[in-house]
Parts: structure tokens; sequence; C-alpha cells
């Protein structure tokens, strides 16, 4: 009954396009009230405040300001004509740009539509001019600029650390190879098509060893930022709010370093950073009271003994998530569905003997994949805006084999868990 | 009314601007903090709990700026299905709901400040703040959230009520993904792009 009313109250909440803030927090005041005897709510206050002072979501705000800085240092631009000096003699020559420097800025920024948005600015262009099969190189500039959801210092790790109790920087550890593992992965499909069509893979670019060199130095500085920000946590040295910090810092002498630094320049990155902030925070603060809500009354509790009731096995009820997650993907924007659902789901397949950083990770994939099912996958429609013309039908068929990959890795991470727990169990 | 909407805007827009920098600042603490811990071996503290108080209120003070942007995440899957009309009196209804959930929340907000001034709590921590300051600026923020979200139905009621959906959408529609790809694209993530935004 609990059950029901919980679920039936955020769908049609959530349906109805109300803000996922208020849905969340309403759907906890509502709980509270029924089940809770309106109990909970006089330490909403508190509750808020100590959410709000957390040292660990600090660097939600420091690692959007640092994709920020660097965005409007123009490194973008920089690092995607390097990437093509490096990647681009592989058989379809730029889409490996793509994917290359759509990894490594996401890796630096964090955010899935500013990446999509600006590597497709620089590269789409090249399409024509170099007579690429248009639908396939869509397709990686909207897989590419998923990435950043899984490599590390991704916020959605943070959040996810923080709703389920785990630790952020194993999460960190745990992300690395899967991320770099599935860039891989995406370079291979482009190389298969383009054995199966040689015409698909356009006309290659020129490059040389000086040449490449040469760009070296383009490529470098966002490197240097992911190993200050990646490195110091690996190392210890630093918690992931630290060493979002100093990427912060780093990158401001970065920008002044390539003459882009002015008060103008900062306002724009500190409206941008400050609007993301607050919409993230108000649906982390009210997803944090209803979860509070939602332990206190047993939610929790009752749908782990609806489930195991069901008498199904660990393995099945696993592939029923995965199922459940895929196609909430399709009509979920990423964030909300990470905070609905992982402070409830997690403890269900933890209660089965899964790890939950791996299962971090499984999520992080499947929120990825999110990004790229039609009907509303934010990074098709991303593409398409930057591209400004043609039928949007061209990324939707191009996105298809990408997704298919995204489904092999998913299927890799449940038959070889060590793809992600292996390199954290070096360390801890 | 337009005015006093122009007139919170700036405001808004002002206290982003605060909070933001304040939030630099904190960068550059917290990194003299790390360095100082990781390269001397002396350790400062308190930067952690400074930077936490800082989030909080930049964060509150960012909420009202990112109202009226109307930065909000909903799921538009089935809101872009429905008709103009039917669309804004979901938007309406959304900001409303969300009225039920911010204005309980200040006011709790608020008795939680009253004690905290009453019994001057101070942090269990080596900095022993009093509580009451940090708290104090953390609830001006969402007071002004408050006031920022009553203003904005209003004014969208009475754009309603004239007939004017596309006045309704302006004010507390949701954002298409067009929007948020344009804004993305005016931050000069290229050096042409930048330079044809000024």
């Amino acid at each position: 009954m609990m059950l029901a009313i919980t679920i039936l109250v955020l769908v049609v909440l959530i349906a109805l396009a109300v803000p996922i803030a208020a849905a969340l927090g309403i759907l906890g005041l509502t709980l509270d009230q029924l089940y809770g005897r309106g109990f909970l709510w006089l330490a909403l206050g508190e509750n808020l405040w100590q959410t709000s002072i957390e040292f660990l979501l600090v660097a939600i705000p420091m690692f959007v300001l640092l994709g920020e800085i660097l965005l409007r240092a123009g490194i973008a631009e920089r690092m995607y004509n390097a990437m093509v000096q490096w990647l681009s003699w592989l058989p379809g020559g730029l889409m490996h740009s793509n994917i290359g420097s759509c990894a490594l800025f996401a890796a630096t920024s964090g955010s899935s539509v500013a990446t999509a948005a600006t590597v497709g600015t620089v590269a789409i262009p090249e399409i024509q001019k170099r007579g690429y099969n248009e639908r396939i190189f869509l397709g990686t500039l909207a897989a590419g600029g998923t990435l950043g959801i899984l490599i590390p210092p991704s916020i959605n790790l943070i959040v996810y650390g923080l709703l389920t109790d785990t630790s952020v920087p194993e999460l960190y550890l745990a992300g690395f190879i899967p991320g770099l593992l599935l860039a891989v992965l995406f370079m291979v499909t482009v190389v298969l098509f383009c054995i199966y069509r040689r015409s698909w893979g356009g006309t290659p670019v020129d490059t040389s060893w000086s040449d490449r060199m040469r760009v070296l130095p383009d490529l470098l500085p966002p490197l240097g930022i992911f190993m200050v920000v990646v490195g110091s946590i690996y190392a210890g040295l630093a918690t992931p709010t630290e060493a979002a910090s100093l990427g912060v810092v780093a990158a401001l002498a970065l920008a002044w370093g390539y003459g882009k630094l002015s008060l103008n320049m900062l306002r724009e990155a500190i409206e941008g950073t400050m609007k993301t902030t607050a919409m993230v925070m108000l649906i982390i603060l009210a997803a944090i009271f209803l979860n509070f809500v939602l332990g206190f009354i047993g939610l929790t509790q009752a749908l782990a003994t609806f489930i195991s009731s069901l008498g199904i096995t660990p393995f099945q009820t696993l592939m029923a998530i995965i199922v459940f997650y895929l196609i909430l993907g399709c009509f979920m924007e990423t964030l909300s569905m990470l905070i609905t659902t992982a402070p409830i789901i997690t403890p269900i397949i933890v209660g089965l003997g899964y790890d939950p950083v791996w299962f971090g990770i499984l999520l992080m994939v499947m929120l990825e994949t999110a990004l790229i099912t039609p009907p509303i996958g934010v990074n098709l429609y991303v593409v398409q805006g930057v591209r400004g013309r043609g039928s949007m039908n061209d990324i939707m068929v191009g996105i298809i084999p990408f997704v298919l990959t995204m489904f092999v890795m998913i299927a890799l991470l449940v038959a070889f868990p060590d793809i992600a727990l292996w390199l954290p169990s070096l360390f801890y | 009314m337009e005015k006093l909407l122009a007139i919170n805007t700036s405001v808004a827009r002002v206290a982003v601007w605060i909070g933001g920098s304040l939030l630099i600042l904190s960068a550059f603490m917290v990194t003299v903090d790390v360095l100082l811990r990781d390269l001397v071996g002396i350790t400062l503290g308190g930067a952690d709990e400074m930077s936490g108080y800082v989030f909080a209120i930049s964060t509150a003070w960012a909420l009202p700026y990112a109202l009226i942007s109307r930065t909000n995440v909903r799921i538009d899957a089935l809101y872009l299905l429905v008709g103009e009309r039917f669309r804004s009196l979901l938007d309406i209804f959304g900001l409303m709901l969300l009225g039920v959930f911010i204005f309980p929340l200040t006011w709790r907000v608020w008795l939680m400040l009253e004690d905290s001034y009453k019994f001057w709590t101070k942090s269990i921590t080596p900095l022993q703040t009093p509580v009451a300051i940090p708290q104090t600026l953390w609830f001006a923020g969402l007071l002004l959230l408050c006031l920022t979200l009553l203003l904005i139905v209003i004014m969208s009621l009475a754009r309603l009520a004239r007939g004017d959906d596309a006045g309704v959408r302006e004010l507390s529609g949701a954002r298409t993904i067009d929007e948020e790809t344009q804004e993305s694209l005016a931050s000069g993530g290229s050096s042409s792009q930048s330079s044809s935004h000024g």
C-alpha cells in the first residue's frame, strides 16, 4: 500500500512536468504526514542545513566552475585540432578525434551537454569538407559526449556516493578503466564500420610527427588539469572537494596564460556555475529529506521484502533492474533518474550481494545510455541543435551502433565486474 | 509588476555574483590549505568548514536567479505533447507545487534560526562558529527565493488570465534543449564562436 502510494504520487507529479525538486520534496512531506505522524518534518530545517554545508558536495560547484572556466578559455578547439593530428590515422579519421576530444574534454568539464555542443561546433563543418558518412559522424559526437558521466571527476559519481554512502575516491578509481574502455569500444565500432564501407571514413587528414609534436602543447593543459585533479585524489593527497578546488585554481591560471581571463569572462562563468549548482542542489536537498523519510517509515525495507517474496534469483533481479533503467532512460533526464532511483535501488542490489562501487559504475553506464536513447536523449538534441539543419532522423539512426556498443559495455561489466573493481582493489 | 520583476532580477543577479566570487575565494583558500598540509606539513584547519558555509550561502543566493532563468529540471516527455494552453496551466501548477515545498521549508528554517539565536549554538569544531551567522545569510537566500516565486506565480496567473500563453512560457515555461545548446555555444566553446559573441 505504502509502496503503491509512493510510486503513484511520484509518477503523477513527474509526468505533469512538476519540477523534480518539488516532486521529491512534496512526496517526502506527504509520506511523513501519512506514515511518519508528521514527526520528521520538525527536523526539516536542520536536515537541509546539514546537507547544505556538506563538504563533499562543495565539489559540485567547483567541478562545474572548472568546466565553465576551461570552456571559456577556448581549450576545446585547440584540443580538437591536436586530437586530429594524433588520432585521425585510424580508419574513420576525424570520428576518432571526436571521441578522443569528447573523452578528454568530458574528463575535465563533466557536463555532457557542453561537451557535445563544443566539440560538435568544431567538428560538424568537417563532415562535408571531407565526405564522411554524416549519420555515423553525428553518432560519434552524441555518444562521445556521454563519457563525462563515467570518466572521473564525474559529478554524478559524487551524487551517487553521497546518496548511497559509497566512497567517492573509490568510485573515481573504479570509473577510470570502464570510461577508457568505453571510449575504445566506440572507436572500435567506428573502425568496424569503416572496414565494411571504406567511403564512410572520409578523406584522410595530412599528419606528420613534426605536426604532432607542434600541437602537443595544446593537449597538455587539459591533461595536466586532469592529472592535478584525479591524481591528487588517487595519491591520497586531497579529497575530491580539495582536488576540485585545486582544479579551479589551475584552470584560472591556464585561462590567464591564454589571455582569456577577464572580469566579463569570470562573471559569465559564475552565472553558469551558480545556476547549475542551485538547480542540482535544490533537487539533492529534497532527495535527502525524502531519503530520511523513506528510511524512517521503512519503505526501502518494504521494497526489499517485496522483491525477495517474488522468489527470483539475484541475477534475474539484476537483469530486471537493468531493463528498468534502460526503459526509464528513454523518457527521463539523467540526473533526476539518478537521484530518484539510486537511494532505493542500491540497497536492494547490495542486499543481493553485489558491490555498491561496481553498481555505481554500472549505473553510470546506464545513465550514459539514457543520454542517447530516443525519444528523450538529451545529447541527440544537442548535436542536432549544433548542426542546425537536416532531419533529426539522421542522428536517431546514426546513434544506434553506439547504443548497441553501450549494451556490450553493460554486458561486459556484468560478466567481468573486475573491469571496475580491479583498480580500486589495488588501493583499498 | 514588470518593474518589480526587473528589480528582483537585478538583485538575484548581484546575489549570484557575490556568491560565486566567494566560492572562487574559497577555492583559493582550500588550495592554500592543501598545499600547506601536503608540502609543508602545516594544518590550518577550518578551510573545509568555512567553504561548507560559503557553499550553503552561495547556493541559496543563486536559487532565485535559477528560478528566474527557468533552470528547474522538469521531465517534459508528456508536457511536449499537450497544447499551449494546457502547458501554461502545467507551468503554473508546477511553480505552485514548488511553493508547497519551499514555503514550509523556509518556515522550518526560520524556526531553526530562532533557536540558533536563542541558544547561540556553536559548531562542534575548532572554529566554534556561532551557526546563527551563516544560517542568517542562508535564510536570506531562501526568503528571496520565496518572494521571487510568489512574484512569478502572480505575474504568470495575470498573463494566463489575459490569454497570453507566450508570456507565461517566457516566465515559467520549461527550457528546451535547444535553448540550452545555444547557451552552451554562446559561452564561447570555440574561439570563432566567442569572437562573434563579443
